[in-house]
Protein backbone atom coordinates (compact mmCIF):
# COMPACT_ATOMS: atom_id res chain seq x y z
CA UNK A 1 0.00 0.00 0.00
CA UNK A 2 2.93 2.74 0.89
CA UNK A 3 6.42 1.94 0.26
CA UNK A 4 9.19 4.75 1.22
CA UNK A 5 12.13 4.45 -0.82
CA UNK A 6 15.49 5.69 0.44
CA UNK A 7 14.05 8.86 2.10
CA UNK A 8 16.53 11.47 3.89
CA UNK A 9 16.18 14.54 5.34
CA UNK A 10 18.37 16.77 7.13
CA UNK A 11 17.66 20.71 9.50
CA UNK A 12 20.35 22.72 9.16
CA UNK A 13 23.16 20.12 7.84
CA UNK A 14 22.03 17.91 11.04
CA UNK A 15 20.93 14.68 9.19
CA UNK A 16 17.31 13.27 11.11
CA UNK A 17 16.67 10.50 8.79
CA UNK A 18 19.47 8.87 6.22
CA UNK A 19 18.08 6.46 3.56
CA UNK A 20 14.70 5.13 5.12
CA UNK A 21 13.28 2.35 3.43
CA UNK A 22 10.08 0.37 4.42
CA UNK A 23 6.69 -1.27 2.88
CA UNK A 24 3.27 -0.64 4.89
CA UNK A 25 1.04 -3.33 3.88
CA UNK A 26 -3.02 -3.30 4.17
CA UNK A 27 -3.82 -3.82 7.31
CA UNK A 28 -1.04 -2.63 9.15
CA UNK A 29 -0.66 -1.12 12.70
CA UNK A 30 2.25 0.59 12.99
CA UNK A 31 4.24 1.60 16.28
CA UNK A 32 6.21 4.17 15.29
CA UNK A 33 8.62 4.46 18.38
CA UNK A 34 12.31 6.36 19.35
CA UNK A 35 13.35 8.81 21.73
CA UNK A 36 12.39 12.40 21.39
CA UNK A 37 13.84 14.05 18.18
CA UNK A 38 14.71 11.37 16.60
CA UNK A 39 12.56 11.87 13.72
CA UNK A 40 8.95 10.60 14.52
CA UNK A 41 6.86 13.41 13.76
CA UNK A 42 9.33 14.43 10.84
CA UNK A 43 9.02 10.83 9.25
CA UNK A 44 4.85 11.31 9.55
CA UNK A 45 4.86 14.99 8.60
CA UNK A 46 6.64 13.41 5.27
CA UNK A 47 4.84 10.81 4.51
CA UNK A 48 1.69 13.14 4.76
CA UNK A 49 3.18 14.89 2.34
CA UNK A 50 3.65 18.30 4.57
CA UNK A 51 7.65 17.90 4.65
CA UNK A 52 9.60 16.96 1.98
CA UNK A 53 12.34 14.90 1.76
CA UNK A 54 16.08 16.21 0.89
CA UNK A 55 16.05 12.78 -1.00
CA UNK A 56 13.91 9.64 -1.90
CA UNK A 57 9.78 8.79 -2.87
CA UNK A 58 6.97 7.44 -1.64
CA UNK A 59 4.54 5.32 -3.24
CA UNK A 60 1.35 5.11 -2.02
CA UNK A 61 -0.80 2.59 -4.20
CA UNK A 62 2.31 2.57 -6.75
CA UNK A 63 1.77 6.34 -7.55
CA UNK A 64 4.66 8.65 -6.33
CA UNK A 65 2.84 11.62 -4.16
CA UNK A 66 5.72 13.76 -5.29
CA UNK A 67 5.23 13.53 -9.22
CA UNK A 68 1.66 12.04 -9.64
CA UNK A 69 -1.44 14.55 -9.17
CA UNK A 70 -2.64 15.43 -5.53
CA UNK A 71 -5.22 13.17 -6.29
CA UNK A 72 -3.73 9.94 -6.08
CA UNK A 73 -2.96 11.02 -2.46
CA UNK A 74 -7.17 10.31 -1.72
CA UNK A 75 -7.55 8.17 1.18
CA UNK A 76 -4.30 9.55 3.32
CA UNK A 77 -5.48 11.06 7.27
CA UNK A 78 -1.91 12.56 8.60
CA UNK A 79 -3.21 13.80 12.06
CA UNK A 80 -0.19 15.79 14.11
CA UNK A 81 0.90 16.81 17.07
CA UNK A 82 -1.29 20.05 16.74
CA UNK A 83 -5.14 20.22 15.92
CA UNK A 84 -4.36 21.54 12.11
CA UNK A 85 -7.62 23.21 13.05
CA UNK A 86 -8.62 26.97 12.62
CA UNK A 87 -8.46 28.22 15.77
CA UNK A 88 -11.11 31.01 14.97
CA UNK A 89 -13.35 28.77 13.26
CA UNK A 90 -16.33 26.52 15.29
CA UNK A 91 -16.54 23.44 15.58
CA UNK A 92 -18.51 22.39 13.49
CA UNK A 93 -17.29 25.06 10.73
CA UNK A 94 -13.84 23.31 11.23
CA UNK A 95 -14.73 19.61 10.50
CA UNK A 96 -16.98 20.56 7.13
CA UNK A 97 -13.84 22.11 5.93
CA UNK A 98 -11.55 19.45 7.11
CA UNK A 99 -14.06 17.10 5.52
CA UNK A 100 -14.98 19.01 2.16
CA UNK A 101 -10.65 19.85 1.65
CA UNK A 102 -10.67 15.53 1.92
CA UNK A 103 -13.31 15.40 -0.78
CA UNK A 104 -15.33 13.74 1.76
CA UNK A 105 -19.15 15.17 1.79
CA UNK A 106 -20.74 14.56 5.08
CA UNK A 107 -24.14 15.11 6.95
CA UNK A 108 -25.01 17.56 9.96
CA UNK A 109 -26.37 14.08 11.77
CA UNK A 110 -22.87 12.13 11.45
CA UNK A 111 -20.98 15.09 12.68
CA UNK A 112 -23.51 15.43 15.61
CA UNK A 113 -23.34 11.94 16.31
CA UNK A 114 -19.02 11.57 16.63
CA UNK A 115 -19.36 14.77 18.36
CA UNK A 116 -21.83 13.22 20.66
CA UNK A 117 -19.62 10.12 21.10
CA UNK A 118 -16.47 12.15 21.80
CA UNK A 119 -18.37 14.10 24.17
CA UNK A 120 -18.41 17.58 21.87
CA UNK A 121 -22.17 17.71 20.87
CA UNK A 122 -22.99 20.89 23.06
CA UNK A 123 -19.71 22.48 22.34
CA UNK A 124 -20.42 22.21 18.18
CA UNK A 125 -20.63 26.21 17.92
CA UNK A 126 -17.74 27.58 19.61
CA UNK A 127 -15.19 28.36 17.99
CA UNK A 128 -12.09 25.46 19.39
CA UNK A 129 -9.43 28.39 20.45
CA UNK A 130 -11.35 27.88 23.64
CA UNK A 131 -10.86 24.69 23.67
CA UNK A 132 -8.50 22.48 26.35
CA UNK A 133 -5.85 20.40 24.27
CA UNK A 134 -7.47 17.56 25.58
CA UNK A 135 -10.65 18.90 23.95
CA UNK A 136 -8.71 19.46 20.48
CA UNK A 137 -7.32 15.71 20.73
CA UNK A 138 -10.47 14.77 20.47
CA UNK A 139 -11.05 16.58 17.84
CA UNK A 140 -8.47 14.47 15.78
CA UNK A 141 -10.68 11.06 16.78
CA UNK A 142 -13.64 13.07 15.50
CA UNK A 143 -11.72 14.10 11.70
CA UNK A 144 -10.40 10.53 11.37
CA UNK A 145 -14.28 9.05 12.50
CA UNK A 146 -15.73 11.32 9.43
CA UNK A 147 -13.35 11.62 7.18
CA UNK A 148 -12.50 8.09 4.90
CA UNK A 149 -9.37 7.05 5.13
CA UNK A 150 -7.66 4.20 4.05
CA UNK A 151 -3.91 4.71 5.83
CA UNK A 152 -3.86 7.06 8.97
CA UNK A 153 -0.74 9.01 10.16
CA UNK A 154 -0.90 9.96 13.91
CA UNK A 155 0.88 11.63 16.02
CA UNK A 156 0.82 11.18 19.95
CA UNK A 157 -2.64 9.71 19.42
CA UNK A 158 -3.48 10.11 23.61
CA UNK A 159 -1.45 12.93 24.25
CA UNK A 160 -3.63 14.88 26.66
CA UNK A 161 -6.24 12.90 26.92
CA UNK A 162 -7.88 12.19 30.62
CA UNK A 163 -8.95 8.66 31.39
CA UNK A 164 -12.56 9.33 29.93
CA UNK A 165 -11.16 10.17 26.54
CA UNK A 166 -8.52 7.71 26.01
CA UNK A 167 -11.53 4.85 26.45
CA UNK A 168 -12.73 6.47 23.86
CA UNK A 169 -10.07 6.93 21.92
CA UNK A 170 -8.89 3.53 22.46
CA UNK A 171 -12.19 2.20 21.20
CA UNK A 172 -11.86 4.34 18.09
CA UNK A 173 -8.55 2.49 17.67
CA UNK A 174 -9.47 -0.31 18.04
CA UNK A 175 -12.93 -0.25 15.89
CA UNK A 176 -10.48 0.24 13.36
CA UNK A 177 -8.47 -2.31 13.78
CA UNK A 178 -11.10 -4.69 13.29
CA UNK A 179 -11.73 -3.41 10.00
CA UNK A 180 -8.40 -3.80 9.37
CA UNK A 181 -7.75 -0.43 8.51
CA UNK A 182 -3.24 0.72 8.04
CA UNK A 183 -2.25 2.97 10.76
CA UNK A 184 0.67 4.47 11.58
CA UNK A 185 1.41 5.81 15.57
CA UNK A 186 4.15 7.86 16.26
CA UNK A 187 3.89 6.85 20.34
CA UNK A 188 6.17 6.98 23.08
CA UNK A 189 4.67 4.14 24.99
CA UNK A 190 6.32 1.05 23.87
CA UNK A 191 3.94 -1.47 25.73
CA UNK A 192 0.67 0.31 24.30
CA UNK A 193 2.54 -0.34 20.61
CA UNK A 194 2.94 -4.16 21.42
CA UNK A 195 -0.19 -4.42 22.81
CA UNK A 196 -2.39 -2.62 20.43
CA UNK A 197 -0.35 -2.57 16.85
CA UNK A 198 1.00 -5.45 14.53
CA UNK A 199 4.01 -4.02 14.08
CA UNK A 200 6.74 -2.08 15.42
CA UNK A 201 9.43 0.30 13.83
CA UNK A 202 12.15 2.11 16.04
CA UNK A 203 14.03 4.73 15.00
CA UNK A 204 17.42 5.63 16.07
CA UNK A 205 20.34 7.14 14.47
CA UNK A 206 18.62 8.26 11.60
CA UNK A 207 17.84 4.79 10.74
CA UNK A 208 15.38 1.85 11.47
CA UNK A 209 16.88 0.07 14.23
CA UNK A 210 13.83 -2.65 14.73
CA UNK A 211 10.94 -3.31 11.87
CA UNK A 212 9.22 -6.52 13.24
CA UNK A 213 5.96 -7.96 14.03
CA UNK A 214 5.02 -7.26 17.35
CA UNK A 215 4.92 -10.81 18.47
CA UNK A 216 8.44 -11.12 18.46
CA UNK A 217 9.00 -8.41 19.60
CA UNK A 218 10.25 -8.09 23.56
CA UNK A 219 10.05 -4.91 25.72
CA UNK A 220 13.46 -4.83 26.95
CA UNK A 221 14.61 -4.71 23.30
CA UNK A 222 12.92 -1.56 23.15
CA UNK A 223 13.21 0.06 26.33
CA UNK A 224 17.15 -0.62 25.84
CA UNK A 225 17.19 1.44 23.05
CA UNK A 226 15.18 4.17 24.41
CA UNK A 227 16.90 4.63 27.20
CA UNK B 1 -12.15 22.84 -4.09
CA UNK B 2 -11.37 26.49 -5.15
CA UNK B 3 -14.53 27.62 -3.83
CA UNK B 4 -14.00 26.24 -0.55
CA UNK B 5 -10.88 27.40 0.41
CA UNK B 6 -12.20 30.60 -0.34
CA UNK B 7 -15.29 30.91 1.18
CA UNK B 8 -13.10 29.63 4.36
CA UNK B 9 -10.57 32.53 4.54
CA UNK B 10 -13.55 35.10 4.18
CA UNK B 11 -15.26 33.44 6.70
CA UNK B 12 -12.08 33.37 9.37
CA UNK B 13 -12.00 37.02 8.50
CA UNK B 14 -15.74 37.38 9.57
CA UNK B 15 -15.54 35.55 12.56
CA UNK B 16 -11.89 37.47 13.96
CA UNK B 17 -12.15 40.53 11.72
CA UNK B 18 -8.30 40.44 12.48
CA UNK B 19 -7.18 41.55 8.51
CA UNK B 20 -9.88 44.43 7.42
CA UNK B 21 -10.34 46.51 10.67
CA UNK B 22 -6.78 46.59 11.17
CA UNK B 23 -6.19 47.45 7.79
CA UNK B 24 -8.91 50.15 7.50
CA UNK B 25 -7.65 51.83 10.61
CA UNK B 26 -3.66 51.61 9.55
CA UNK B 27 -5.01 53.19 6.06
CA UNK B 28 -7.21 55.95 7.65
CA UNK B 29 -4.06 56.95 9.78
CA UNK B 30 -2.01 57.47 6.90
CA UNK B 31 -4.14 59.17 5.07
CA UNK B 32 -5.05 61.93 7.97
CA UNK B 33 -0.91 61.74 8.11
CA UNK B 34 -0.38 62.71 4.65
CA UNK B 35 -3.28 64.97 4.61
CA UNK B 36 -2.59 67.02 7.78
CA UNK B 37 1.43 66.91 7.21
CA UNK B 38 1.27 68.01 3.61
CA UNK B 39 -1.93 71.11 3.57
CA UNK B 40 -0.97 71.77 0.02
CA UNK B 41 -3.55 73.11 -2.57
CA UNK B 42 -5.64 70.75 -4.96
CA UNK B 43 -3.22 71.15 -7.78
CA UNK B 44 -0.19 70.03 -5.81
CA UNK B 45 -2.38 66.95 -4.21
CA UNK B 46 -3.39 65.86 -7.59
CA UNK B 47 0.37 65.22 -8.29
CA UNK B 48 1.37 63.07 -5.64
CA UNK B 49 -1.60 61.31 -5.12
CA UNK B 50 -1.45 58.45 -7.21
CA UNK B 51 1.88 57.69 -5.46
CA UNK B 52 0.44 58.29 -1.90
CA UNK B 53 -2.51 55.90 -2.67
CA UNK B 54 -0.39 53.30 -3.93
CA UNK B 55 1.63 53.44 -0.94
CA UNK B 56 -1.26 53.32 1.47
CA UNK B 57 -2.29 50.37 -0.73
CA UNK B 58 0.75 48.53 -0.16
CA UNK B 59 1.44 49.08 3.63
CA UNK B 60 -1.93 47.88 3.98
CA UNK B 61 -1.92 45.16 2.03
CA UNK B 62 1.43 43.65 3.80
CA UNK B 63 -0.57 44.20 7.05
CA UNK B 64 -3.22 41.92 5.19
CA UNK B 65 -1.02 38.92 3.78
CA UNK B 66 1.00 39.02 7.06
CA UNK B 67 -2.29 38.65 9.27
CA UNK B 68 -3.54 36.09 6.59
CA UNK B 69 -0.79 33.81 7.15
CA UNK B 70 -0.53 34.05 10.76
CA UNK B 71 -3.95 32.60 10.77
CA UNK B 72 -2.33 30.04 9.09
CA UNK B 73 0.25 28.93 11.47
CA UNK B 74 -1.79 28.90 14.63
CA UNK B 75 -2.60 25.12 15.81
CA UNK B 76 -0.93 24.18 12.64
CA UNK B 77 -3.81 24.74 10.63
CA UNK B 78 -1.81 25.23 7.47
CA UNK B 79 -0.87 21.29 7.28
CA UNK B 80 -5.03 20.74 6.99
CA UNK B 81 -4.38 22.23 3.66
CA UNK B 82 -1.13 20.73 2.82
CA UNK B 83 -2.18 16.93 3.86
CA UNK B 84 -5.35 17.43 1.63
CA UNK B 85 -5.09 15.61 -1.65
CA UNK B 86 -5.70 19.29 -3.40
CA UNK B 87 -3.74 20.77 -5.83
CA UNK B 88 -1.01 23.37 -4.15
CA UNK B 89 -1.65 25.53 -7.25
CA UNK B 90 -5.26 25.43 -6.27
CA UNK B 91 -4.44 26.87 -2.52
CA UNK B 92 -2.24 29.65 -4.01
CA UNK B 93 -5.13 30.86 -6.34
CA UNK B 94 -7.75 30.73 -3.12
CA UNK B 95 -4.94 32.73 -1.36
CA UNK B 96 -4.38 34.96 -3.89
CA UNK B 97 -8.31 35.66 -4.59
CA UNK B 98 -9.37 35.79 -1.07
CA UNK B 99 -6.69 38.49 -0.30
CA UNK B 100 -7.49 40.23 -3.49
CA UNK B 101 -11.47 40.56 -1.75
CA UNK B 102 -10.29 41.33 1.52
CA UNK B 103 -7.97 43.82 0.23
CA UNK B 104 -10.90 45.78 -2.45
CA UNK B 105 -13.14 46.04 0.74
CA UNK B 106 -10.09 48.17 3.17
CA UNK B 107 -10.36 50.06 -0.23
CA UNK B 108 -13.58 50.95 -0.75
CA UNK B 109 -13.64 52.20 3.48
CA UNK B 110 -10.17 54.02 2.32
CA UNK B 111 -10.57 55.65 -1.21
CA UNK B 112 -13.56 57.83 -0.04
CA UNK B 113 -11.62 59.61 2.81
CA UNK B 114 -8.22 59.47 1.08
CA UNK B 115 -10.83 61.83 -1.66
CA UNK B 116 -11.93 64.18 0.87
CA UNK B 117 -8.85 64.39 2.90
CA UNK B 118 -6.52 65.04 0.16
CA UNK B 119 -9.56 67.43 -1.29
CA UNK B 120 -9.28 65.54 -4.64
CA UNK B 121 -11.78 65.74 -7.77
CA UNK B 122 -11.95 62.48 -9.41
CA UNK B 123 -12.15 62.17 -13.40
CA UNK B 124 -15.80 60.93 -14.50
CA UNK B 125 -14.04 57.87 -16.40
CA UNK B 126 -13.37 55.99 -13.22
CA UNK B 127 -14.59 52.30 -14.17
CA UNK B 128 -11.00 52.27 -15.79
CA UNK B 129 -9.57 52.80 -12.26
CA UNK B 130 -11.50 49.99 -10.83
CA UNK B 131 -9.60 47.63 -13.36
CA UNK B 132 -6.68 49.53 -12.61
CA UNK B 133 -7.27 49.22 -8.90
CA UNK B 134 -8.78 45.16 -9.11
CA UNK B 135 -4.96 43.97 -11.32
CA UNK B 136 -3.35 46.05 -9.28
CA UNK B 137 -4.32 44.15 -6.03
CA UNK B 138 -4.35 40.69 -8.22
CA UNK B 139 -0.71 41.51 -8.89
CA UNK B 140 0.24 42.59 -5.02
CA UNK B 141 -1.74 39.86 -3.51
CA UNK B 142 -0.31 37.32 -6.46
CA UNK B 143 3.56 38.48 -4.84
CA UNK B 144 2.57 38.55 -1.47
CA UNK B 145 1.45 35.37 -1.63
CA UNK B 146 4.65 33.93 -2.64
CA UNK B 147 6.28 35.95 -0.13
CA UNK B 148 4.33 35.36 2.91
CA UNK B 149 4.29 31.77 2.29
CA UNK B 150 8.06 31.37 1.71
CA UNK B 151 8.34 33.28 5.15
CA UNK B 152 5.63 32.26 6.85
CA UNK B 153 7.76 29.04 8.43
CA UNK B 154 10.71 31.26 9.16
CA UNK B 155 11.19 32.65 12.94
CA UNK B 156 11.74 36.29 11.64
CA UNK B 157 8.71 36.09 9.06
CA UNK B 158 7.28 40.05 10.41
CA UNK B 159 10.93 40.75 8.91
CA UNK B 160 11.68 38.61 6.54
CA UNK B 161 8.12 39.47 4.63
CA UNK B 162 8.56 43.22 3.82
CA UNK B 163 12.76 42.59 3.06
CA UNK B 164 11.19 40.21 0.03
CA UNK B 165 7.81 41.71 -0.92
CA UNK B 166 8.45 45.83 -1.11
CA UNK B 167 11.69 45.11 -3.82
CA UNK B 168 9.90 42.80 -5.37
CA UNK B 169 6.44 44.57 -5.98
CA UNK B 170 7.93 47.84 -6.55
CA UNK B 171 7.95 47.16 -10.48
CA UNK B 172 4.43 46.47 -10.34
CA UNK B 173 3.44 49.66 -7.90
CA UNK B 174 5.51 52.01 -10.21
CA UNK B 175 2.98 50.94 -13.09
CA UNK B 176 0.04 51.24 -11.22
CA UNK B 177 0.83 54.78 -9.83
CA UNK B 178 1.70 55.82 -13.21
CA UNK B 179 -1.61 54.23 -14.73
CA UNK B 180 -3.25 56.01 -11.74
CA UNK B 181 -1.32 59.47 -12.44
CA UNK B 182 -2.57 59.93 -15.99
CA UNK B 183 -6.08 58.38 -15.09
CA UNK B 184 -6.46 61.27 -12.16
CA UNK B 185 -4.51 63.91 -15.19
CA UNK B 186 -8.05 62.90 -16.89
CA UNK B 187 -5.65 62.13 -20.17
CA UNK B 188 -7.15 59.37 -22.20
CA UNK B 189 -6.97 55.80 -22.21
CA UNK B 190 -5.32 55.20 -25.08
CA UNK B 191 -2.24 57.15 -24.72
CA UNK B 192 -1.32 55.43 -21.13
CA UNK B 193 -2.83 51.76 -22.27
CA UNK B 194 0.69 50.57 -21.83
CA UNK B 195 0.82 51.01 -18.34
CA UNK B 196 -2.19 48.82 -17.77
CA UNK B 197 -0.95 45.75 -19.83
CA UNK B 198 2.42 46.19 -17.76
CA UNK B 199 0.13 46.28 -15.29
CA UNK B 200 -1.80 42.98 -16.38
CA UNK B 201 1.87 41.17 -17.34
CA UNK B 202 3.11 41.52 -13.57
CA UNK B 203 0.09 40.04 -12.24
CA UNK B 204 0.13 37.17 -15.16
CA UNK B 205 3.79 36.42 -14.51
CA UNK B 206 3.52 36.27 -10.70
CA UNK B 207 0.27 34.47 -10.54
CA UNK B 208 1.73 31.89 -13.05
CA UNK B 209 5.65 31.77 -11.29
CA UNK B 210 3.02 31.29 -7.85
CA UNK B 211 0.85 28.83 -9.27
CA UNK B 212 3.63 26.42 -10.46
CA UNK B 213 6.03 26.95 -7.58
CA UNK B 214 3.71 26.90 -4.67
CA UNK B 215 3.89 23.05 -3.87
CA UNK B 216 7.24 23.66 -3.55
CA UNK B 217 7.52 26.28 -1.39
CA UNK B 218 4.22 25.26 1.07
CA UNK B 219 5.70 22.48 2.06
CA UNK B 220 8.54 22.35 4.96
Amino acid sequence: MLTINNISKSFFHRKILENLSFKVKRGDTIALLGKNGIGKSTLLRILGKISQPDVGDILYKNSSIYKEKASVRKGMLYLGHDVGLYPSLSVIDNIKFACTVHGVKVKENSILNTLNQLGLSKRIDDQIKIFSKGMLQSLKYALADLIEWDILFFDEPFSSLDLKRRKIAQDYINQWTSKSKTMIFATHDPEWGLSYCSRILLLDDCKIKIDQKTTQTEINQITKTLQ
Amino acid sequence: MFYTLVRKDLLLEFRTKEIIIPMFTFGLAIILIFSLSFNASQEINHTFSPGLLWIIILFVSSLGLHRMFVLEKEFDAFTLNLAAPIDRGTIFISKVVSGTILLLIAEIMIIPPFVVFMNLSIPSNWPIMMLILIIGDLGIMSIGAIISSLSMRAKLSEILFPILFFPLVSPHLIACVKATNYWFKGIPFINWQSWVYLIITFFIIFFLVGFMIFDFIAEE
